[in-house]
C-alpha cells in the first residue's frame, strides 16, 4: 500500500523515537516533527487503519511488525542517500540530511538500487578507496588546474622512472613516446600526426622567446607549445 | 562526353594546390564550401574524350571530425561519392602522408596516389620504389614534381584509366581482440561489407559523427564495447587503433623506402636556413626586416608604374575635357571627367602596388616562411591572447581583411577565431594604402616607406593591445594549443603565385568597378546638387552633411567637411576615402594634391591617416565578420574601432601640437 509523504515521515519518526526511548508518545512525535498533537493523533489514526501502528493508552504509539518493516526501509533510504551525498560528493552533513529527507520519498527505485550497487561495489573493490574518488577529492579541494598538474606528475613518475615530459628534454636530445595525457581533441590530433607509443621524437630548436619548440618526428618538423609538449610523456634516449 | 568527379585530397604542405593547378590550368573557379567560408576550388580537365571535374579538398591530416576542414573532406567523400580520389603524397614525408591515404582506402574510395616532391625526397637521400608501393596497395602510383609539371600528363592518363577500375578497399588487421568484437558487431547490426567495417571501426574509435549514425541504442552498445576493449587491451582503444594503422603503414614504408645515406645524414637545406630564420637572437629582427622589406619593395617597384597609370588617367580626362568643351553642358563634362574618370583613376593607380603586395604575401606563404613567422612570433602573440597561427590571417589582412577573416578558419578554437577577427581590421589593408600614398606623397616625400611602415606598425601594436584587452574581457581562462608543421622551404611556384595574386588583384579591380565607382558616383551627385551650386562646395548636399560631422574631428586636426565626408563614405570601401577627396577637391586649382597641401599640415595629415587606419572596417569586411562570428561581434567591432580611431587621432594631434610649440 502507498503511504503519503507525511505518513512516511510519521512512520519514520515513530520508529526513530521508539528505537531511542523504547517507546514513542504522541507528545514526543509532535515535538520531533514540529506539528500539533492533534495532527499526530490524526496521522496515527490513519496508520492504525493501515495496520502499521497501534494507538495505545496514555498517548503511547507502537508500530506493528509490518510498520517496523516499512519504517526501516524508509529509514535505510534516508541513511544511504544522506551518506552518498556527504561521503562521496562532499556535501555537508546537515544539507545531506535535509536533501535525504526530501529524496527518500520520491527517489525512483532504479536510482536507489544503483546507489546501493555503488556502495556494494565500493565494499568489494580491491582498493580501499578507488583512485577516482581520491582524485575527485583533490579536484574539488585544489581546483582543476593544480589537480591536472599533480596527475601529470604522478603519471610520469608511476609509469616509468625514466619518464619525463617532452618539454623537459634539452635541445639535441631525443625521446621515445610513452603516453599522451591531453584533452581529447589535442590527443587525437597529436596521434594522427604520428606521435604514437614508441615513436622517436627529437628536440631541434627553441623559438626566440623560449616557446614554442621545434621537434622532429618521422620525417618532418612539428612545433608545439610547452603546454602541449608537457602532455607528451617520453622516455629519454641516452645517446652513446 | 562522359563526366567524372575527381577529389583531390592530402596533407597540408603536400603540394596539393600545385597539383590542382597543374591539372586544371586556368579552368578554375574559387568559391566557398556550403555554409562555411573555407575556400573551395574547383576546376576541370579533359583527356581521352572524358571530362574530369576536380574538387580540391582542404588539406588535412586525418579523416576524423575534429576540425571544420576534416568535416568538409569527410562529408564530401561520404555524400558526394567522387569517382576517383587523387591522394597527393609528399614523398619526403612518406609515413605520415600514407597514414592519411590508409584512411581513404579503408573508407572505400577509388584512390590514385600522386607521389609528389620526388626531387625533395632525392635531395634527402630518400628513394621510393613506386612500383612496389603500387603493387602492395593495389592502386596506381604516379611520381611527380608538380611545381615543375613533371608527371602531370601521366597523372591525367592514370586518372582516366582508373575511372572504371574496381574499388579497392584496404583491410587492416587490428588484432584478435578487436577483430572479434568487429565480427560480433557486424552480425549484430547486419553490416557485412568492408565499408560497413570502416563505419564500425570509426564509431568504436569514439568519433561522434559515426557514432550518431548508429542510433541511440546501438550507440550505447558501441560505447560499452569501446570501454571493455580498452580494458582488455589496457590502452585507450582509439590510441590502439591509430597505432595499429601506423604500424601497418610503417611496415609498408619499410618495404618501399630506401635511405641511401643513413649514417652520415647531412643537415638538409631547410635546416640550414632555419638556423638563421628561427634563431633565438636573429629570428625576430629578421622577421621585422622581412616585413619592412616587403613594404619597401611594394613602394619602390610599384611607384613608377602607379605614376604611369595615374598620368594615363589624367591624360584621358584632359583629352575628354578638351574634346567635349563648348558643345556639352559643363555638368556632364564634370560628371565624366571628375566623377567617373577621376574616381576610377584615383583607385586604379594602386593596382600595381596591390598586385606586388599580394605577390609578396603569397611568396612568403608558398616558400614556407609564413609558418616560421608563426613559430617565431607565437610566444609573443600568446602573451597577448592570440595564437601563432593568428599571424597568418593577420598578415593576409595586410592585403585585404576579408581573406584574412576567412583564413581565421585555420584556427581551431572559437576563442582564437573571435579574437583574431576582432583585431584583424586593425591590420592595414591594401585599400587603406591609397590614402597613405596620397598623403605621404604630399607631406613626407623623403620618408615615404618609413612613414607608411610606421602606420602598419601602429596597426599591429593596437591589434595586439586590443587582443590582450578583449581576451581579459571575454575569454579569461581559455588557452588553446599550438600544433603546427614547419614544412621544408622550397622555391615558390611562380605560376601559382602570379595566378593567385592576379586573382586577388582582379577582385580589387572588380570592387573598384562596382562598389567604389558607385560610391564615387553617389558622392559626385551629392556634391553637384542642389542644382545651381558650385560643384563640391559647402552649399552642396555633401557639404551640408560634412559640416554636421566636421566639428567632431576638429580636435583631431581635420575638422573640415571634405575630410569628414570622405571618412563617412570610406565605410563603403576604404578606397573611397581617396576617391571622395579626389572628387571633392577635383575642381580646386592645382587638383587634389594642391588642395590637400593647402588644408592639411603634416601633423593633421598623420592624424587623418591614423583615423583612416583604425576607424570602422568597410562594409564588405563587416559582413564577412558577421558571417564568421555573428552580428553581435560585428557590431562590437564597428563600435570599438570607431571610438579607438577617434581617440588615437585626437591624442596624437593634441600631443604633437603641444610638442611642436
Amino acid at each position: 500500500m502507498e503511504l503519503s509523504k507525511s505518513l512516511e515521515d510519521y512512520l519514520e519518526t515513530i520508529y526513530i523515537i521508539s528505537e531511542k526511548d523504547g517507546i514513542a508518545r504522541v507528545k514526543d512525535i509532535s515535538e520531533h516533527l514540529n506539528v500539533s498533537t492533534s495532527s499526530v493523533t490524526n496521522a496515527v489514526k490513519s496508520l492504525s487503519e493501515s495496520k502499521l501502528a497501534v494507538h495505545e493508552k496514555y498517548g503511547y504509539v507502537k508500530l506493528t511488525d509490518e510498520g517496523i518493516k516499512q519504517a526501516l526501509s524508509i529509514y535505510d533510504k534516508h541513511r544511504i542517500i544522506s551518506n552518498f551525498f556527504s561521503k562521496f560528493l562532499g556535501v555537508s552533513k546537515n544539507i545531506a540530511d535535509n536533501d535525504a529527507c526530501e529524496l527518500e520519498h520520491s527517489i525512483h527505485p532504479e536510482t536507489y538500487q544503483k546507489i546501493i550497487d555503488f556502495f556494494s561495489f565500493l565494499e568489494t573493490c580491491p582498493e580501499d578507496e578507488p583512485n577516482f574518488l581520491k582524485n575527485f577529492r583533490i579536484f574539488c579541494d585544489k581546483g582543476r588546474d593544480s589537480a591536472e598538474k599533480m596527475w601529470k606528475k604522478r603519471c610520469s613518475k608511476s609509469k616509468n622512472i625514466n619518464a619525463v615530459k617532452l618539454s623537459e628534454l634539452k635541445i639535441g636530445s631525443s625521446g621515445k613516446v610513452l603516453k599522451i595525457i591531453a584533452p581529447m581533441r589535442i590527443r587525437k590530433h597529436l596521434l594522427a600526426l604520428g606521435i604514437i607509443k614508441g615513436e622517436k621524437i627529437g628536440v631541434i630548436r627553441v623559438a626566440p622567446f623560449g616557446d614554442p619548440i621545434d621537434y622532429k618526428i618521422k620525417d618532418y618538423h612539428l612545433s608545439l607549445r610547452k603546454n602541449e609538449a608537457e602532455c607528451i610523456i617520453v622516455e629519454e634516449i641516452k645517446e652513446n | 562526353m562522359s563526366q567524372f568527379k575527381v577529389a583531390l585530397a592530402g596533407n597540408p604542405n603536400s603540394g596539393k594546390s600545385t597539383v590542382f593547378n597543374a591539372l586544371t590550368g586556368s579552368k578554375q573557379i574559387v568559391g566557398n564550401w556550403a555554409g562555411v567560408t573555407v575556400e573551395k576550388k574547383t576546376g576541370s580537365f579533359s583527356v581521352e574524350g572524358s571530362e574530369f571535374n576536380v574538387i580540391d579538398l582542404p588539406g588535412i591530416y586525418s579523416l576524423s571530425s575534429y576540425s571544420i576542414d576534416e568535416q568538409i573532406a569527410r562529408d564530401f567523400l561520404l555524400s558526394e561519392n567522387p569517382d576517383i580520389v587523387v591522394a597527393v603524397v609528399d614523398a619526403s614525408n612518406l609515413e605520415r602522408n600514407l597514414y592519411f591515404v590508409s584512411q581513404l582506402l579503408e573508407m572505400g574510395n577509388r584512390v590514385v596516389i600522386a607521389l609528389n616532391m620526388i626531387d625533395v625526397a632525392l635531395e634527402r637521400n630518400i628513394r621510393i620504389n613506386s612500383m612496389m608501393l603500387s603493387k602492395l596497395l593495389k592502386l596506381p602510383v604516379v611520381k611527380m614534381v608538380a611545381n615543375q609539371e613533371h608527371g602531370v600528363k601521366k597523372l591525367k592518363k592514370v586518372i582516366a584509366e582508373s575511372a572504371h577500375a574496381d574499388k579497392n578497399i584496404l583491410r587492416i588487421d587490428y588484432g584478435n581482440e578487436v577483430e572479434e568484437v568487429l565480427k560480433k558487431l557486424s552480425i549484430e547490426f547486419d553490416m557485412n561489407s568492408l565499408e560497413d567495417r570502416f563505419y564500425i571501426i570509426r564509431a568504436l574509435e569514439g568519433d561522434e559523427f559515426f557514432l550518431d549514425m548508429f542510433g541511440n541504442k546501438n550507440k550505447e552498445l558501441l560505447l560499452s564495447e569501446t570501454n571493455s576493449l580498452s580494458q582488455i587491451l589496457d590502452d585507450d582503444l582509439d590510441e590502439f587503433l591509430i597505432e595499429k594503422r601506423y604500424g601497418y603503414i610503417h611496415g609498408l614504408v619499410k618495404k618501399v623506402l630506401h635511405r641511401t645515406d643513413d649514417i652520415h645524414s647531412k643537415i638538409d637545406f631547410s635546416d640550414k636556413i632555419d638556423r638563421f630564420v628561427t634563431n633565438r637572437f636573429l629570428g625576430i629582427p629578421l622577421f621585422f626586416f622581412v616585413m619592412w622589406a616587403v613594404f619597401q619593395i611594394v613602394f619602390t617597384v610599384g611607384a613608377p608604374v602607379s605614376d604611369i597609370v595615374g598620368s594615363i588617367f589624367d591624360g584621358i580626362a584632359g583629352i575628354l575635357r578638351n574634346f567635349l568643351a563648348g558643345h556639352t553642358p559643363e555638368l556632364f563634362i564634370s560628371f565624366l571627367t571628375d566623377g567617373i574618370i577621376g574616381g576610377l583613376g584615383a583607385i586604379l593607380v594602386f593596382v600595381p602596388n596591390i598586385f606586388i603586395l599580394f605577390m609578396a604575401i603569397s611568396i612568403l606563404e608558398d616558400s614556407g616562411y609564413m609558418a616560421r613567422a608563426a613559430f617565431v612570433m607565437d610566444k609573443f602573440m600568446s602573451m597577448f591572447g592570440l595564437h601563432g597561427k593568428s599571424f597568418i590571417p593577420m598578415i593576409l589582412g595586410f592585403g585585404c581583411s576579408i581573406p584574412g577573416i576567412m583564413a581565421a578558419r585555420t584556427l581551431e578554437s572559437r576563442k582564437d577565431r573571435i579574437l583574431t577577427i576582432l583585431v584583424l581590421p586593425l591590420m592595414s589593408c591594401s585599400a587603406r594604402f591609397p590614402i597613405y600614398t596620397l598623403f605621404v606623397g604630399i607631406f613626407f616625400k623623403n620618408y615615404r616607406g618609413s612613414i607608411v611602415f610606421s602606420l602598419y606598425l601602429i596597426g599591429i601594436v593596437l591589434a595586439i593591445i586590443m587582443a590582450r584587452l578583449f581576451k581579459s574581457m571575454f575569454f579569461k581562462d581559455e588557452n588553446t594549443p599550438l600544433i603546427m608543421e614547419l614544412p621544408p622551404y622550397h622555391l615558390p611556384n611562380w605560376k601559382l603565385i602570379t595566378r593567385y595574386s592576379w586573382y586577388r588583384t582582379s577582385m580589387f579591380i572588380k570592387k573598384a568597378g562596382t562598389v567604389i565607382l558607385g560610391g564615387v558616383l553617389v558622392i559626385w551627385l551629392l556634391a553637384s546638387l542642389p542644382a545651381g551650386i558650385e560643384y563640391g562646395s559647402e552649399n552642396s548636399f555633401i557639404g551640408m552633411l560634412g559640416n554636421i560631422i566636421a566639428p567632431i574631428f576638429k580636435p583631431a586636426g581635420f575638422g573640415f567637411w571634405q575630410a569628414s565626408v570622405s571618412l563617412l563614405f570610406g565605410i563603403m570601401a576604404k578606397e573611397v576615402v581617396v576617391g571622395t577627396l579626389g572628387t571633392l577637391y577635383g575642381s580646386f586649382p592645382g587638383g587634389v594634391n594642391a588642395a590637400i597641401a593647402n588644408v592639411f599640415n603634416p601633423i593633421s595629415a598623420y592624424s587623418f591617416m591614423l583615423m583612416s587606419l583604425i576607424y570602422v572596417p568597410c562594409i564588405a569586411a563587416i559582413s564577412a565578420i558577421k558571417q564568421e562570428i555573428g552580428w553581435k561581434w560585428a557590431l562590437f567591432n564597428v563600435i570599438y574601432t570607431l571610438f579607438l580611431g577617434w581617440g588615437i587621432a585626437v591624442i596624437f594631434y593634441q600631443v604633437a601640437m603641444i610638442l611642436i610649440k
